[in-house]
């Protein structure tokens, strides 16, 4: 458990490093090594690994990191295994919010709509999900795919009354991509998920208690209701940061705080900051294999949903009853 | 220790109280036993000594406060749950299972110290479920998960526990086993104990105060010898009910089938 646990913890120092090495533009490796030791400002070379390369990983890694953290929380605080950022309609709402401000609304900082769409986003599968009745696994799946579906008409209203050059942007900024990575993104959209996963990795022990079900953890002293708005805030806000700064990148949140389970167990003492890791580690490869399958830097976002689907099907088979529970 | 006072329990879309007018006091150190047929508003009178579901009428004192206005983290350290239903939506191992009693000992922030390891090590001990500490909860027959259960809370170290038919899915054996093993417990450590159960005759073995309830209703309380009588059991479960006294037990069975 200890080993696995220390694999996961290193494998982003590793991706990175990796990625540093690897990309469109040859640059011998011993160059690399001569320009992070500082030995070779101001040439062309630098430029590229220190201001295309570096940032994208960096920003590939907090952006992986946060729709983990943001998968692997809402899995615990809504109990079910079965959502994410992307399923809950969070990406969806993000998408649609920072469309509105490319077509129409220049002057709203992307970040910021984007929180307040996929907040409503997440509100409302949330309150869609209880409606129902219960509680359960499949009404919150099922209310997911609505206000997706919802946000997404929304988003084609804007795509459809936007102008065309402003369209093209959109829609490549949609299929998710890190192409334009550079420190000011870095910097913006590390502040948000700072912010929205610094609640999530303080709290994170009440995470194994709120999974309980509400009646256990209300009696095991734990404000429920407070304490799951916070949690759901902090992930909305880590996952819509990385939205508005690579589009829309699914499966990612399902994916890694599954395989990080599976590896080293369900305690969110450890599986939490894992899954981060596990998250950064495996968006910088997905971004590496993007920008290196071809020579046109393909949107990372169409990697993880190709890796994604098959996933999700092994999930079913595997999990079955479990991971359906009604 | 523990009052209710005119309890009425009422769901919002129901006409018919679920509990009516109930009244009791439980002294420190008692074990309790309520016992009464299906739909007779057992769990919902637990459900409301635990502070989960607010009474519509009338109201709990608990060391003489009103347990309504007790903060979550407040309540749960004077009384832990057994619940009857545990469905944990990921398999934490008995270890960990047993370290969420210390969450009302441990600020929000924060993760369990070495301090509330041990506290769960010795919760685990006194039920017998040590070497079972690695096994995840998923994997645990119905008496190791009851025992978990119960050991998680004793590590709440709270003064009074409750528990919802903790001998509901056991076999003969774990029944008196579980039970037997509550009431050790309770003794060594002078906590309080009430218990929903099904049983009259595993209530005659344990109780020292026994609350039947019918419709709602109180019907009577007092001692297991002046309560568990051939006429308020006939009335409670409306059968013909058979008492036998043998050998310092009391042995009730059914007069017709």
């Amino acid at each position: 458990m200890r080993t696995r646990a220390g694999i996961i913890l290193v494998a982003p120092v590793l991706a990175a490093g990796a990625a540093l090495f690897l990309g469109a533009y040859g640059v011998a490796p011993m160059q690399v090594i001569r320009i992070l030791a500082g030995r070779s400002a101001g040439t062309p070379e630098a430029g590229i690994i220190l201001d295309i390369r570096l940032p994208r990983i960096v920003l590939a890694a907090l952006v992986g990191g946060a729709l983990s953290a943001a998968g692997t929380t809402l899995q615990a605080v809504l109990r079910n295994p079965l959502v994410d950022p992307f399923m809950l309609g969070i990406s969806a709402g993000a998408a649609f919010g920072c469309a509105l401000v490319i077509g129409f609304l220049p002057a709203v900082p992307l970040p910021l709509m984007a929180f307040l769409v996929g907040g409503l986003a997440v509100l409302a599968a949330c309150a869609m999900a209880k409606a129902s009745g219960q509680f359960s696994r499949l009404s919150l799946v099922l209310a997911g795919v609505i206000v997706s579906a919802l946000f997404s008409a929304l988003l084609a209203i804007v795509k459809f009354l936007v102008d065309p050059q402003k369209l093209q942007s959109i829609v490549y900024w949609l299929m998710g991509s890190f192409a334009l990575a550079d420190w000011s993104q870095v910097g913006s959209a590390g502040l948000g998920i700072g912010l929205g996963c610094l609640p999530l990795v303080l709290f994170r022990w009440q995470l194994n208690v709120l999974s309980l079900g509400d009646d256990e953890a209300r009696s095991l002293g734990v404000h429920v209701g407070r304490q799951r708005a916070l949690f759901i805030a902090g992930a909305t806000l880590a996952a819509t940061s990385a939205v508005a700064v690579s589009g829309i990148i699914g499966w990612i949140g399902l994916m890694v705080p599954h395989l990080v389970r599976m590896a080293a167990g369900p305690d969110h003492r450890r599986l939490l900051p894992l899954s981060m890791a596990g998250g950064a580690a495996v968006m910088i490869g997905a971004d590496t294999v993007a920008r290196s399958l071809t020579m046109a830097d393909l949107p990372v976002g169409i990697i993880t949903a190709v890796a994604g689907a098959p996933f999700f099907l092994y999930l079913m088979r595997r999990g079955g009853k479990e991971s359906w529970g009604e | 220790m523990i009052q209710a006072e005119t309890l009425t329990f009422r769901h919002p879309e129901m006409a018919a109280p679920v509990l009516r007018d109930v009244s009791f006091a439980v002294a420190p150190g008692q074990l309790v036993a309520v016992l009464g047929p299906n739909g007779s508003g057992k769990t919902t009178l637990l459900k409301c000594l635990a502070g989960l579901w607010v009474p519509s009428g009338g109201r709990i004192v608990l060391d003489g406060r009103d347990l309504a206005r007790l903060a979550p983290r407040e309540r749960a350290k004077r009384l832990a749950v057994v619940p009857q239903e545990h469905a944990p939506a990921f398999p934490y191992t008995v270890q960990d299972a047993v370290l969420m009693g210390r969450a009302p000992h441990i600020p929000a922030y924060a993760s369990p110290s070495s301090q509330d390891r041990w506290a769960a090590r010795v919760a685990m001990e006194a039920v017998g479920i040590g070497e079972l500490a690695a096994r995840p909860t998923s994997r645990l027959s119905g008496g190791e998960r009851q025992l978990t259960l119960i050991a998680r809370a004793l590590a709440q170290e709270a003064p009074l526990l409750l528990l919802d038919e903790p001998t509901a899915h056991l076999d003969f054996r774990n029944q008196h086993r579980v039970l037997g093993l509550v009431r050790r417990i309770a003794a060594d450590k002078a906590l309080t104990v009430i218990m929903t159960l099904h049983d009259p005759n595993l209530v005659a073995g344990i109780a020292d105060q026994v609350l039947l309830l019918k419709d709602g209703a109180l019907l009577a309380a007092g001692a297991p010898g002046a309560v568990l009588t051939e006429d308020l059991l006939g009335s409670l479960y409306g059968m013909a009910i058979g008492v036998l006294p043998h050998a310092g037990h009391r042995l009730m069975f059914a007069r017709q089938w």
